[in-house]
């Protein structure tokens, strides 16, 4: 059963007023599947990720992971990983760390100790069990949070802006291993403001004034430039691209927003026409 | 900047031992300090230190680094028992009634001596033990308190995380300070209320910012199922044999020398 937000709606109190943060939205995931959600700035998407976890009670419609609705059955079904890792680490050692949610379900330490171990290996941080989190890189600490997210077992997990903080080699970690949440069967959410890491997920929703403004295939949206601009995102960098090499002469195929087709057409066209430019 | 009395990493005896033995150390070491009377009872009190120091392989100077702020406290301890207004017959007149006591001096270099073995005490305590291993003995120790519905296990959380941060509130505060430096912020100029007045600017957003991280922290442990119950330890401290035999050991020993000395 999936992970399932239905007819979901709500506003924050600010003083007087309120401002309604997501408005009627219904949204899913499956187990095994990765889906993309992005937005501008004020689009609801954090807070999407907050009521997935059942930490916001929506004003209007319901939420459930495996069917299981409340706090309490949300929190055990769906991780969630924040933007900054020094915002989610609390342990002075990577293992201490990643045991630290499991041991508040209550598990026996050998079980604990078991899953520590599995979501270690599972996330290449093995050898730096012992380690002190502080000590370690970014995209490391980041990868130590999602450790603590999987050992817990979760069937979904919900990444909110997850690599805002860091440099291109922590940010290329960090998405390998929400390759691997995907591989292990957890259905992901990848929330983000980068376009290009929409390139590998199976959906992508675009979060605009609270609305699901876009539902479907991740190309389809990256290659509409225009769509883009009209939903308050830039174009992607791979498109930027394509349209370069479409200028430079280069008839594109179908589907230029896919890097493994761009490329196979861009090594097409050097072997017709040579390594020329204009 | 680091504190005077951070955790010093090492594989020593004493950095070994459990912390909660430890902090039962520290008092009963306590008690031997305050009950034993007289030059003898500080020279084994000042042993034991020694003997702590090197145990520990902790140099004396970093021992004594916590004895630094209060050294205008021991200096007056000093002094104010060296004077007397009581005409003493080993007294030295200075002005009117008051007079210089050589008797009254070396007491008040007892007192002193005592209170800077005491905190060489406590310094070997925070030198040789981290902090999340000094916390998890405090939680320990105060878990019985826990049937009187004291919430325990948020007060360590609290705790931990408190000194889990301090670093990284030291780098939030100083990155601040440094923007508002390059925008042309002086702190260390002007009056004492021009200086006082410099810091809101800190303040305001180190505030703000610590805010955020305490939302961003809350929906984390809410997150991991965290309710303040008792949780499965992974490491959770266990009592050797070698520590039950320092611990009677040494409580003993201090409790009978505290009585005969």
């Amino acid at each position: 059963m999936p992970l399932r937000l239905e007819h979901i709606s709500y506003a924050y109190r600010l003083g007087r007023g309120t401002f309604k943060a997501l408005d009627d939205v219904c949204f899913h995931v499956d187990p095994g599947e990765r889906v993309a959600v992005v937005g501008p700035n004020g689009s609801g998407k954090s807070t999407l990720a907050r009521m997935a976890q059942g930490l916001l009670v929506p004003d209007q419609g319901l939420v459930s992971a495996d069917g299981v609705t409340g706090t309490e059955g949300l929190c055990r079904r769906v991780g969630v990983v924040g933007q900054d890792p020094e915002d989610q680490i609390i342990s002075s050692s990577v293992q201490d760390e990643v045991a630290f949610g499991i041991g508040n379900l209550g598990v026996p330490v050998d079980e604990v100790q078991r899953r520590v171990d599995a979501a270690l290996a599972t996330m290449g941080l093995s050898d730096m069990r012992r380690r002190d989190p502080a000590m370690l890189s970014g995209g490391e600490r980041q990868r130590v949070v999602i450790a603590a997210v999987l050992a817990m077992r979760p069937s979904y997990v919900v990444l909110d802006e997850p690599t805002t903080m860091l440099d291109t080699p922590g940010r290329r970690e960090v998405l390998d291993a929400v390759t691997v949440l995907v591989r292990v069967g957890c259905g992901v959410v990848h929330i983000t403001h980068d376009l290009d890491d929409v390139v590998p997920c199976d959906r992508a929703v675009v979060l605009h004034s609270g609305h699901i403004a876009y539902e479907g295939e991740p190309h389809d949206l990256l290659g509409d430039g225009g769509r883009l601009r009209e939903l308050g995102l830039g174009p992607s960098r791979l498109l930027v691209v394509a349209n370069h090499l479409a200028a430079a002469g280069m008839t594109l195929p179908a589907d230029p927003t896919h890097p493994r087709v761009l490329a196979a057409a861009l090594a097409d066209h050097v072997r017709r026409v040579g390594p020329t430019c204009r | 900047m680091m504190p005077s009395v951070a955790y010093l990493p090492g594989e020593t005896p004493l950095h070994r031992l459990d912390a909660r033995v430890k902090l039962a150390l520290l008092a009963a070491y306590t008690f031997l300090l305050f009950t034993s009377d007289g030059w003898v009872g500080l020279a084994c009190c000042l042993s034991l230190a020694l003997f702590g120091l090197v145990v520990g392989k902790v140099p004396l100077g970093h021992a004594l680094r916590g004895a630094g702020p209060i050294a205008l406290l021991l200096a007056l301890t000093v002094i104010a028992n060296a004077l007397s207004l009581a005409h003493p017959a080993d007294g030295a007149a200075i002005v009117g009634s008051l007079s210089f006591t050589p008797a009254g001096m070396l007491h008040g270099m007892y007192l002193a001596v005592r209170i800077i073995l005491l905190i060489v005490a406590a310094a070997l305590l925070s030198l040789t033990t981290t902090p999340v291993a000094l916390m998890d003995a405090f939680t320990a120790l105060l878990r019985p308190l826990g049937r009187w519905n004291v919430p325990v296990g948020d007060v360590a959380m609290m705790c931990s995380i408190a000194l889990r941060f301090i670093p990284v509130i030291a780098d939030e505060a100083d990155r601040i300070v440094t923007a508002q430096r390059a925008r042309g912020a002086r702190f260390g100029e002007g009056g004492p209320v021009a200086r006082v007045r410099a810091w809101g600017p800190v303040l305001v957003p180190l505030l703000v910012s610590l805010f955020h991280r305490a939302d961003a922290l809350a929906d984390m442990l809410d997150g991991r199922c965290f309710t303040g119950a008792l949780r499965t330890r992974l490491d959770a401290p266990r009592m050797r044999h070698v520590d039950w035999a320092v611990l009677l050991g040494g409580c003993t020993a201090s409790v009978l020398l505290g009585i005969y000395l």
